[in-house]
């Protein structure tokens, strides 16, 4: 392979689709074949792709349950597992030590959630305040929310404790393909700037957590970049974007900010709190779309809400995770499956009671106003600002000219967008669920993609609409690792953690001590 | 805490047998007792009153079970399963008296009330703690479950399945990609100054996701 052609880094694909170009007609694999592709073969028993949270996760629990690093590999594009998320936080505007919207027993880095994030931050904070919190949430006060801060210095001692660098092998898997011979190949390409040779794992077991596989940008948001070649007046809410807080500390300017989620309020709060400390003089219109009306009704069995908007502490109601209501997804299929999904989830924001106060003294002060419209004729006006017109639901147009637009109105793109996963849907015998993600079994195995005795696991968004609701989330990724590990142990990759295995596992985690 | 009714019954069953009993053991003899009243008298109140939590904590789970339905997240704080101390421990103290387990009247004025509170009250906080955590230690698949107990340890699992496929090619070298080979670093050249998407789209460096069609720079 390699040395005849493509000489730029442009032409890197090229290289690679050439040296393969006979196996990707095919969409079994042969050890035959791949060989005489000139493609250098790596074997694993497992590897998980992705290297995120979702990979960290599966690979956590798997070091638990006795695997040896040897066994397991993590093709990812970068070294530390947080680093995506890491990302996705600074680009909507939480810093290390805001909330995040999570409870204190879901820990990433650790398999049983005890201690959990409170006390950790208590014996940080030498305070008490976190411990109250969880005793009396959500009663008499909000929930308890780990901060970055608490979860990243856990990340960094879970890694090092279950040898995370070892298993780390860096490159971006294009895509995962059936092995004749029973499990799988996943052929990675080399990270761009390190100019070595595409490469073919030999896996039984397959792992994909590739995290969100795009954002979802609305059409009018994507007609507007396309038209104007415009990303600094339209910016979208998890991309960087911070010109757009740099730009309004400089003068007075207006924001249009659409959604009606966490991410909207975390961005509200930021232009907030730059107007309160930096002096900044924004005017803030907040868009809501008019066919999510918030509930009126003040029921503990409905949701509670306010204008445009609905309340809930996490993503999905408490439940989801490992109660009732987890019971009820398990139960269900298909469509009522989906739609039951959506019932207790959509896109909703937590009652914080900063935020409260925030958005009601802007109310009050004129500089927040809640538009219920869709925005409409989108486009850069002769003084380089957005002008756009709002559409209320009664029919009547407003025009309206402001300096930005961001967007938060989610983080969900089409898993088809994925290049793995669109060759895993046409190769690999992989199908949609009713949410048009992948359709993973309660085990979280992707259904109709068996090969001999490999399997391929799935865990992360890309498996909404499974029977597990908040995939998305630190409870999901781990609640999917427990699924997968076990599925693993009956297959006899791991042992299963059991009584013992589970408190001698867990005394090792509180030593600091390899698993 | 988001319990199911099955995992409410089976935690507070297994709780009282694997925390409250052998609580009971240990703290009977330290209680204050009148001194008209015999150790073994004592142990009879202590050891009933578990038994009682554990029979009539039955109907009480059906109770919170109820109330829990009206909560939108259907869960169970924390603060409500300490908190219920005060109903469970009134219904035991009731209870115990209309069986005749503890004699003479039910009025706060009983000599048998301080021993009896002490005893219930350490061992409701006792086993509150250890529902607090160390049972997600012990009992890994708790939380995931609503607080039911894993009967039966699923299958073992067959031979072991962690070795690798033989490799039919040994001369196939291992993959490094953080040490480019002279030749690849040939063929490739340097890393590309400004990445574009699978659609050709230019990003900057460090974007994650493309800023004009939103699909991930690495897929």
């Amino acid at each position: 392979m390699s040395g005849e052609n493509g000489t730029t880094a442009g032409g890197s694909r090229q290289h690679n689709a050439k040296a393969a170009a006979a196996l990707w007609r095919e969409p079994i694999w042969s050890d035959e074949a791949v060989a005489a592709s000139g493609l250098a073969i790596s074997d694993a028993p497992l590897v998980s792709v992705g290297g995120g949270l979702g990979s960290f996760a599966l690979v956590d629990f798997l070091r638990i349950a006795g695997a040896v690093p040897e066994n397991v590999r993590v093709l990812a594009p970068f070294e530390r597992p947080e680093e995506t998320y890491r990302y996705l936080l600074a680009a909507s505007q939480i810093a290390e030590e805001d909330p995040l919207r999570s409870d204190s027993m879901s820990r990433i880095d650790n398999i049983w959630g005890w201690p959990g994030y409170a006390l950790q931050e208590a014996v940080r904070r030498r305070s008490l305040g976190p411990l109250w919190r969880v005793l009396t949430e959500p009663i008499l006060s909000e929930p308890f929310s780990p901060r970055p801060r608490e979860v990243f210095a856990g990340l960094e001692r879970e890694a090092r404790r279950i040898d995370w660098p070892s298993m780390v092998a860096r490159g971006q898997v294009r895509v995962v393909r059936r092995r004749r011979q029973g499990g799988y190949f996943a052929l990675c390409d080399p990270l761009p700037g390190h100019a070595t040779s595409p490469a073919v794992w030999r896996a039984r077991y397959v792992h994909i957590a590739v995290g969100y596989p795009a954002l979802r940008f609305l059409p009018d948001l994507q007609a507007h970049r396309e038209r104007f070649g415009d990303v600094h007046r339209f910016a979208n809410a998890y991309e960087p974007h911070e010109h757009v807080y740099k730009r309004l500390l400089e003068g007075p300017g207006s924001v249009l900010v659409r959604g009606g989620g966490i991410t909207a309020s975390r961005i509200l709060q930021r232009l907030i709190d730059d107007r309160d400390r930096h002096g900044a003089r924004t005017d803030i219109f907040h868009l809501l779309r008019p066919e999510l009306p918030g509930s009126s009704n003040p029921s503990p069995l409905r949701r509670p809400g306010g204008a445009g908007v609905r309340h809930q502490s996490y993503t999905f109601v408490k439940a989801a995770g490992g109660g009732q209501a987890r019971n009820k997804v398990l139960s269900l299929e298909g469509e009522e499956r989906a739609a039951f999904i959506k019932k207790i989830g959509g896109s909703t924001t937590p009652r914080r009671r900063l935020w409260q106060r925030q958005l009601s003294r802007g109310r009050r002060e004129g500089w927040y106003r809640i538009e219920v419209a869709q925005l409409r004729d989108v486009a850069l006006n002769p003084e380089g600002r957005i002008s756009a017109t709002l559409e209320r639901p009664d029919g009547a147009r407003t025009p309206l000219a402001v300096d930005f637009v961001i967007d938060a109105t989610g983080l969900e793109g089409d898993i088809r967008e994925h290049g793995l996963l669109s060759d895993l849907l046409t190769h690999g015998g992989a199908a949609t669920n009713p949410l048009g993600r992948l359709d993973v079994d309660p085990c979280f195995e992707v259904r109709g993609t068996r090969s001999g005795d490999g399997r391929i696991y799935a865990s992360g968004p890309i498996t909404l609409g499974g029977y597990l609701a908040p995939v998305d989330s630190f409870w999901g990724l781990e609640h999917a690792a427990l699924e997968i590990c076990d599925d693993l142990a009956r297959q006899g990759f791991c042992t299963r953690i059991g009584v013992r295995g589970s408190i001698v596992g867990w005394w090792r985690w509180a030593r600091n001590t390899p698993p | 805490m988001t319990p199911t009714l099955l995992g409410r019954l089976q935690t507070r069953l297994l709780l009282l047998l694997a925390v409250g009993l052998p609580w009971t053991g240990v703290i009977t003899p330290l209680l204050p007792r009148p001194s008209f009243v015999s150790l073994g008298i004592i142990y009879r109140i202590t050891l009933e009153g578990i038994a009682t939590v554990a029979l009539v904590g039955l109907a009480w789970e059906l109770a919170y079970h109820t109330l829990q339905q009206l909560r939108f997240d259907k869960d169970w704080p924390s603060l409500f399963a300490l908190l219920t101390i005060v109903n469970e421990s009134a219904s035991t103290w009731l209870v115990l008296h209309g069986l005749h387990a503890i004699p003479g009247s039910t009025a706060l004025s009983s000599p048998i009330l301080e021993p009896f509170a002490l005893h219930f009250a350490s061992t409701w906080i006792l086993v509150w703690l250890v529902t607090q955590g160390p049972l997600r230690v012990v009992l890994l698949r708790w939380r995931y479950e609503g607080g039911r107990i894993p009967m039966a340890a699923a299958a073992r699992g067959g031979p072991g399945r962690h070795t690798p496929y033989p490799n039919p090619d040994p001369a196939s070298t291992p993959f490094d990609a953080l040490t480019p080979s002279p030749r690849a670093a040939a063929a490739y050249g340097p890393a590309a100054e400004q990445p574009a998407c699978r659609r050709g789209h230019p990003n900057p460096p460090l974007a994650l996701y493309c800023s004009r069609c939103g699909i991930s720079m690495r897929s």
